[in-house]
Formats: structure tokens, C-alpha cells, sequence
């Protein structure tokens, strides 16, 4: 027993209101039962996906395509064009049951493609288009770029970032997640990493060594200096160090903290040329003295759509510990590297 | 607070946290129940990072073969049977942590061996020792015993588990023996006796239904509920399990067992925590709780039945008795429907039914919970034929959910009704896939957590209820043969029909 796969219907419509979208999803689902095809309506959350630059775009469509697994009940894609109008086109995508009687599930998604100054009030238009009294997850594809409406905040429970992309400020990621709950996938991808650091430490004589550390290296694959820096954060936040400073340069960053006793721990983040990478990290260190706590990577797979129905969970458990972990490492970005030299 | 005593600082950021290093040796690793089950949940609990750093497992078989021809086994096993697939990257992983050893589970000569074969994977540092016995019953007692006697029983140092899976005894007598052997040679807390019913995320949800949802508890005993009914149906016979079957039957295959544990579930009290001791000590309280009928009140309360030929899903079918390797005068039965009585001040006066049967119309597992009536209806007689109580179904499978059945106005000019469902289906409100029952019980052994597992007086409670059933079965005739496709016997209707009970459909 399995399911036929996605059973697609879409309508698309050129200078357009939204009651004229709402309309024709009714009509999708009506047409869709009128074929004999009984369907349920997910009823999960709203997902509302920000406007993404070209590069961005990309991975927001890899990422949407898996969608009909995880069924987000409705989802609202904002795109920018230059044309003086409200462009749409909405589609139901339904996964059914090759065995009669069994109901499948059918989510719908929209995409409002409108100019800048309707984007700018782009809280106002996807309002009526929200299905009610379900969680509303607004995801940032591309979190450098400035929000078109900043209300769009205000509609949404949760905010999902990847924080792993190129230019994303660690900075700005740290002040949204005082106002709101971010779930960043590089911090699901770490999810991995810190239950192997929480294992590693479970046994008395490890914890031992604690208060004796002096060095933490992280090894990561190609540009995943920010899953590093995070991991690097949590650590630090966790063991109770005070960040110092951290020097970033290129493939790898230097820095300091400081224990409780105020003795300095180093820090010492690596690119690793054969680095496979799980969550982007390689490798974890942590050295007190001769001795030493290291973790390998092994065979835990994040895949990008598994860990995105995980982000979109309403659960505060997928962001234990990312606020002390940015909070780390913005006082470490924002601090002076100190010694010992490393 | 001094650093020894601290406790770990990075635990309380992870929702799933890693077992410590260990070792899993499964008997039986070349058996049905390792291929369709173990193995794919072994690889997805790596594939998922849920497997510790130090994990190795050692399959134990008594078909000759190596560690070379195990791993092969394994991949096709997981190829076959994993809910995911294979990935080649997480496969690497896993095979070589694949070791194999051969030998039969009465020979002392193997114990030695393996006792060998975990410290060199130990290398040093010790790893806890998981034993999975995926073997018959009968081999429970000894390989517990063996290993025991092999320092790898109570008290064994590192620390170590025992995992095994129904058949606990034939009847009561069996059973308590098994205990006894279990009980001498590992602690009650080292052993993990497996309902995989118990790890089906539904039937998890039955107390997260009911004991997060204030509105429930209210009207969730005898004063609101009519009476319940729990069933599960299967559309298939018994393919190649004739061997188990035969001799065990509906009651001992599913009743003493899966439909016990659910009942519990759904009649106990609310624990005060959800920690394993808390919850089966409220089990077994409830279990204590049902009537025993005496043998010769058993045919008043329990209907039993065998399938004979007939139409599934417009095929024919064979009778029980023509299927492979079953005997032609075969007595044992395919079906069993029982009412129960819970002599406790919530449900005394509101029965239980249970169900479960072979070659019925369709697959379905269910708690379906009748309400009683409204005391007055106010509307003309003629116009309320539609006026069912009120129902609220947990359906187990195939469509996980809750449905609750209301009574609804016919939009029109008469105030004609008609029942109308309100209904949550966990496929519309849930994002991505649950794991398998057993990928859950296995993570949750090698965390060392119980709350899933069956207890020692658990099982003996279930066979206690079940042993006087058996006894006025022993000498009694020949079960009546319901046809398959059809919904039971017809003397099952009749165990309802007080009040105008009836069955709910299958």
C-alpha cells in the first residue's frame, strides 16, 4: 500500500485580486472531489515564503518540491516582478492512496507575484488568503535581504532562516531571534553534533575535564564557517566560557574564551579540504591539556527536505539553545581575539 | 557545586539525545523478524544520527555462515525492507559494524565465544550489551540462562539489557515459568519485553489524547460512556505462521496480548508522570481491575470462530484448515470476541468489547467509544431517525486519526437529522514520517527507557484473565466457522445484543 505520488491541479491569472485566488482554490478542490478523488485538506500551518533574489530561488524550489510529503496546508510564495499588477497562480498538490476508501491529503500553494509597492504591503495581501487558526511559519529564503513589509512578521509565529547561506548576518539573525522563534536549518543540521557532545560528556570522568579545557577545534567541508562558528557558540555557551574575540579569515577563524577560573580557552575553526561534511562540521575537538574529547563525523544525514518539515514544526524544542549559541558568537565576532595566540 | 557533580551542560539542548556506546547482539539475526524489522531499523536509527559513536552489532545465527555473508544479508534485507530505501553513504557506515558469529543458541561453546568476540569490540572500553532475542520462545529461557551463566546477566558489568518479544508463555503456567527463568538470570529492569503495538505512534497518542485534553476526562468513565469497542481486523490469513499459529491462536496471538495493553491504555488511570514505572503500575492496576470469568461462565462472554473459505477483495480465499501446514481437524480459532468487565468505580456497569479476527472484510484497528444516549430528545420522533449517540472513534490503522460522531440538521425545511463526522486525521495535520513501531522500541531500549515495554507483572495479569479461557476452551467443540470476507460469527452478535448493541462494521 503506498501513495500514487502528487496529482497536481493550477490555475494562473495575470492582474488579479486575491478573493479571484481564493475562488479559483475552491474551485481546484471542487473540481478535484467532482472526480472522484477524495481528498482531506491538510491542516498543518500556513507557510508564507518571502521574496528570494534568483540565487535563492533555486533552493526554495528544490526544497517546495518535497512539500507534498510534508503538506503545509497552504502555502503563499511572494515574488517580485516590475509589471503594475498582481500576478497569481495557485495550484492544489495532492498525495492519494493507490487503495480505494483511503482519503488522501491535498495542500494548496499560491504564488503572488507583485511590483515593489505592493510588496511593500505584502502582510495585507497574503492576510486574506491565511488559513485561520493554524500556525503561520514565514520563511526567509534569503535572510541578507532587507523584508519588503515588516508586518509580515507580525502574521507569522515562527520565522525559518538558513543561516548557512552565503552573507548571512549572524548579527541581524541574533536581534530577530529576541522578538521571535527562528528555526534555522544549520541549527537542525547541528542537531546531530550536539547530542554527540551531550553523549561524549554524559560520563563523570569527561565532565571532569570541563573545567580543565583549554583548546576547542571544529573542522568544517567548504564554506560552512557559520555552522562551525555556531556549533563553536553553543559550546561556548554551554560550558559557561565567556566569548572573547574570534578573527575570521577566509577558510578558517581564530579565537578565545574564557573560562569560569578566567583562564583562556582557544578557538580554532578549520576548513578541511576532505571534509564530507554532516551539518557542514567535520570534526570536533576539545583538549584539555594532553588530553582530549573528539567527535567524527559518521553516517547522520540532514536531507534538506526532512530537516525542512522538522524546521516547520511548531516546536520549541528545534531552537533549545540557538539563542545562546548566536549570543556566543556575536560577542565573539563583536570582541577583540586576545591570548594566548593561536 | 563541585565539577564531579555537575551534570552535563550540553543535554539540555538536545530533544533526542544519543545512547551510550553499545553493543547489540541478536539472536536469530538471519531470521524473518531481523530482516523485516531489526536491520532496517537499525540502519535508519544511524541514518537518522540516533545511533552512539561506539555501536557495533553482533549477529548470532545458527545457518552456517560469516561476517562477509551477514553483511550481504543485511543490505538486502534493508534494501528490502527499510521504510527509506538504502543510502549508500549510510550503509558504509553501518556494514562494518556488522559481525557475525555462528553457532547453536545450546551450545556453551557459543556464550564463550561471544563473550570474546564483546570484549575485543570493547577494545578497552566497555560498551553496554544489548541482547535481542529474535528467536522462538522456547529458546528464551536457556539463552537468558546462558548468558547469565556467561557473566552477562544481573549485575554484569558494563551494564546489560535483555529484549524479547511475544510470545510470552503459552498460558499462565508457561509463562510464569518463563518469568522465573527470565528473573534468574537478569533483573526486572534489564529486561525489555516488546509489544510492538505499544510503539505504534498511535497508540502512543491514546494517552497524550487523553490525558492532555481537559475536555475528555470529564465524561471518559461509566456515567457518559455506553460501552467501548476495541478491534482489530485483518483481511489476510496466516500465510507461513502456521506452525506459530496453530497452536496459538487468535486469543494467545492477539488478545492476551496487543488488544490487553490497549485496553489498559484506554481504561487506566492518569498517571501522575510519564515515566515507565508510573504508567505500568497503572496498567497493571487496571488489568487487575477486569472480571475474571470463571471456565464455566466463559461461553457467556467470549465467541470464538475459525474462518472457512469465502471472497476478499473479490478473491477467493481458502478455509483456516486448508491453509499450508494446518492441520485438517484444526480447533484453533482465527477469531475472538470477548466482553470485559472493569470492576473499578470509573467503569463498573460500562462493558469492553474486543475483537479480533482473520480473513474479515478489511484491516482495521480501532477504539471506537459509544456514549450514551441523550436522557430526552425534544424534537418529533419521526423526525430523529438519525440520531445515533454520539461515537468517538481512534482509529490505529490504516487511517490514523480521531473522529467524533455528532448529530447534525438535514439543511431543509423539516427538522430531519442525519449523524455527521468531525474528524482529525494525523496525515493532515502532522508534517513528515513517523519512524517504524521498531525503530522507536529499539532507540528507547538502548536509552534504557521502559515506558513502552511490558513488565513481568504486566504479563502475568494479561495470562491470569486469559488462562480460565483457555481452560473451558480445552475441552470444549470445535469453533463455528464464520465464512472469510464475512464479519465474524454470528454468535459474536449476539454477545452484543443487549440493548440494541450491534458491531461496528469491519
Amino acid at each position: 500500500m503506498s501513495a500514487t505520488g502528487p496529482d497536481r491541479d493550477g490555475w494562473r491569472g495575470e492582474g488579479v485580486r486575491t478573493e479571484r485566488v481564493l475562488e479559483e482554490l475552491d474551485r481546484l478542490h471542487r473540481a478535484h472531489t467532482r472526480r472522484g478523488r477524495a481528498h482531506a485538506l491538510t491542516r498543518t500551518l500556513n507557510l508564507i515564503v518571502a521574496p528570494a533574489s534568483g540565487g535563492a530561488d533555486a533552493m526554495v524550489g528544490e526544497a517546495l518540491a518535497g512539500l507534498g510529503r510534508h503538506n503545509p496546508s497552504r502555502t503563499l510564495i511572494l515574488r517580485r516582478h516590475s509589471s503594475d499588477r498582481l500576478d497569481a497562480e495557485a495550484s492544489i498538490e495532492c498525495e492519494l492512496w493507490d487503495v480505494a476508501g483511503r482519503v488522501g491529503f491535498c495542500h494548496d500553494q499560491v504564488a503572488l507575484t507583485g511590483d515593489d509597492s505592493r510588496l511593500a504591503h505584502a502582510a495585507s495581501l497574503v492576510a486574506p488568503l491565511l488559513l485561520p487558526d493554524l500556525p503561520t511559519v514565514l520563511w526567509l529564503p534569503d535572510p541578507a535581504a532587507p523584508l519588503p513589509d515588516p508586518l509580515l512578521l507580525e502574521r507569522a509565529q515562527q520565522v525559518l532562516v538558513d543561516s548557512a547561506r552565503d552573507g548571512v548576518p549572524l548579527r541581524n539573525l541574533a536581534s530577530l531571534a529576541e522578538s521571535t522563534r527562528v528555526h534555522d536549518l544549520t541549527w537542525g543540521r547541528l542537531e546531530f553534533w550536539r547530542a554527540a557532545t551531550a553523549a561524549a560528556f554524559e560520563s563523570l570522568e569527561r565532565r571532569k575535564l570541563l573545567p580543565r579545557m583549554t583548546r576547542l577545534e571544529v573542522r568544517f567541508e567548504g564554506d560552512a564557517l557559520t555552522p562551525a562558528l555556531l556549533l563553536a557558540g553553543w559550546i561556548t555557551a554551554r560550558a559557561g566560557w565567556r566569548p572573547g574575540g574570534i578573527e575570521v579569515d577566509g577558510a578558517r577563524a581564530r579565537g578565545t574564551a574564557a573560562r569560569p577560573d578566567g583562564a583562556a580557552v582557544a578557538i580554532s575553526l578549520e576548513r578541511d579540504p576532505e571534509a564530507r561534511g554532516c551539518g557542514g562540521v567535520e570534526a570536533l575537538t576539545l583538549r584539555a591539556g594532553s588530553e582530549e574529547v573528539g567527535l567524527g563525523r559518521r553516517a547522520a544525514t540532514n536531507r534538506l527536505r526532512d530537516l525542512f518539515a522538522e524546521a516547520l514544526q511548531p516546536l520549541a524544542s528545534f531552537a533549545h539553545g540557538y539563542a545562546e549559541a548566536l549570543g556566543s558568537v556575536t560577542s565573539m565576532l563583536d570582541g577583540e581575539p586576545s591570548a594566548p595566540s593561536l | 557545586m563541585s565539577a564531579e557533580a555537575a551534570a552535563n551542560p550540553f543535554a539540555q539542548d538536545v530533544a533526542e539525545p544519543l545512547p551510550g556506546p553499545t553493543t547489540l547482539v541478536i539472536f536469530g539475526a538471519t531470521g524473518d523478524l531481523a530482516a523485516r524489522k531489526l536491520l532496517p531499523a537499525i540502519y535508519n536509527l544511524g541514518l537518522g544520527g540516533l545511533l552512539p559513536e561506539r555501536f557495533g552489532v553482533i549477529g548470532i545465527g545458527r545457518r552456517a555462515g560469516d561476517t562477509e555473508a551477514f553483511r550481504h544479508h543485511a543490505r538486502e534485507a534493508i534494501s528490502t525492507y527499510s521504510r527509506t530505501g538504502i543510502e549508500e553513504d549510510a550503509w558504509r557506515a553501518l556494514e562494518p559494524r556488522l559481525d557475525f558469529l555462528n553457532g547453536d543458541f545450546d551450545d556453551p561453546k557459543l556464550f564463550d565465544a561471544l563473550e570474546s568476540r564483546l570484549e575485543e569490540m570493547d577494545d578497552g572500553e566497555p560498551a553496554q550489551r544489548v541482547f535481542y532475542l529474535a528467536v522462538s520462545s522456547s529458546f528464551f529461557g536457556p539463552i537468558a540462562k546462558a548468558l547469565a551463566e556467561a557473566g552477562l546477566g544481573a549485575g554484569a558489568e558494563p551494564p546489560t539489557r535483555l529484549m524479547i518479544e511475544k510470545p510470552f508463555g503459552h498460558d499462565l503456567a508457561s509463562a510464569l515459568q518463563l518469568a522465573e527463568d527470565v528473573s534468574s538470570a537478569f533483573d526486572e529492569s534489564q529486561v525489555f519485553r516488546i509489544d510492538h503495538y505499544l510503539g505504534k505512534e498511535t497508540v502512543q497518542n491514546l494517552q497524550v489524547l487523553r490525558f492532555a485534553n481537559g475536555i475528555l476526562e470529564p465524561i471518559w468513565n461509566r456515567r457518559y460512556v455506553e460501552h467501548v469497542q476495541i478491534t482489530m481486523a485483518e483481511d489476510i490469513g496466516i500465510g507461513h505462521r502456521a506452525g506459530y499459529y496453530d497452536t496459538a491462536g487468535a486469543i494467545r496471538d492477539v488478545i492476551q496480548n496487543h488488544l490487553m495493553q490497549v485496553l489498559a491504555l484506554v481504561a487506566m488511570e492518569a498517571p501522575v508522570r510519564f515515566d515507565a514505572d508510573t504508567i505500568r503500575d497503572e496498567k497493571v492496576k487496571l488489568l487487575r481491575s477486569v472480571r475474571r470469568y470463571r471456565p464455566d461462565e466463559v461461553s457467556d462472554y467470549v465467541v470464538r470462530g475459525q474462518y472457512g473459505a469465502g471472497w476478499i477483495g473479490g478473491e477467493q480465499v481458502p478455509a483456516y484448515v486448508d491453509e499450508q501446514d494446518v492441520p485438517d481437524d484444526s480447533r484453533s480459532e482465527t477469531y475472538v470476541a470477548m466482553r470485559v468487565e472493569i470492576d473499578n468505580w470509573r467503569w463498573a456497569g460500562t462493558p469492553f468489547y474486543l475483537r479480533t479476527g482473520k480473513r474479515l472484510p478489511r484491516r482495521v484497528t480501532e477504539i471506537a467509544v459509544r456514549f450514551r444516549p441523550v436522557p430526552h430528545l425534544p424534537f418529533a420522533r419521526s423526525d430523529m431517525a438519525g440520531a445515533e449517540p454520539n461515537e468517538m472513534v481512534l482509529s490505529v490503522q490504516p487511517d490514523e486519526g480521531v473522529s467524533l460522531r455528532l448529530v447534525a440538521k438535514v439543511p431543509g425545511q423539516t427538522m430531519s437529522v442525519r449523524p455527521v463526522l468531525m474528524e482529525f486525521k494525523y496525515g493532515t495535520s502532522f508534517l513528515g514520517d513517523s519512524p517504524e513501531a521498531y525503530e522507536r522500541l529499539l532507540y528507547d531500549a538502548l536509552l534504557g527507557d521502559a515506558t513502552l515495554f511490558t513488565r513481568a507483572d504486566e504479563v502475568k495479569a494479561e495470562w491470569e484473565l486469559v488462562e480460565p479461557i483457555l481452560e473451558a476452551w480445552g475441552d470444549g467443540p470445535a469453533p463455528p466457522v464464520y465464512a472469510a470476507g464475512s464479519q465474524g460469527p454470528a454468535e459474536a452478535d449476539e454477545l452484543l445484543a443487549v440493548r440494541g448493541r450491534t458491531w461496528r462494521q469491519v
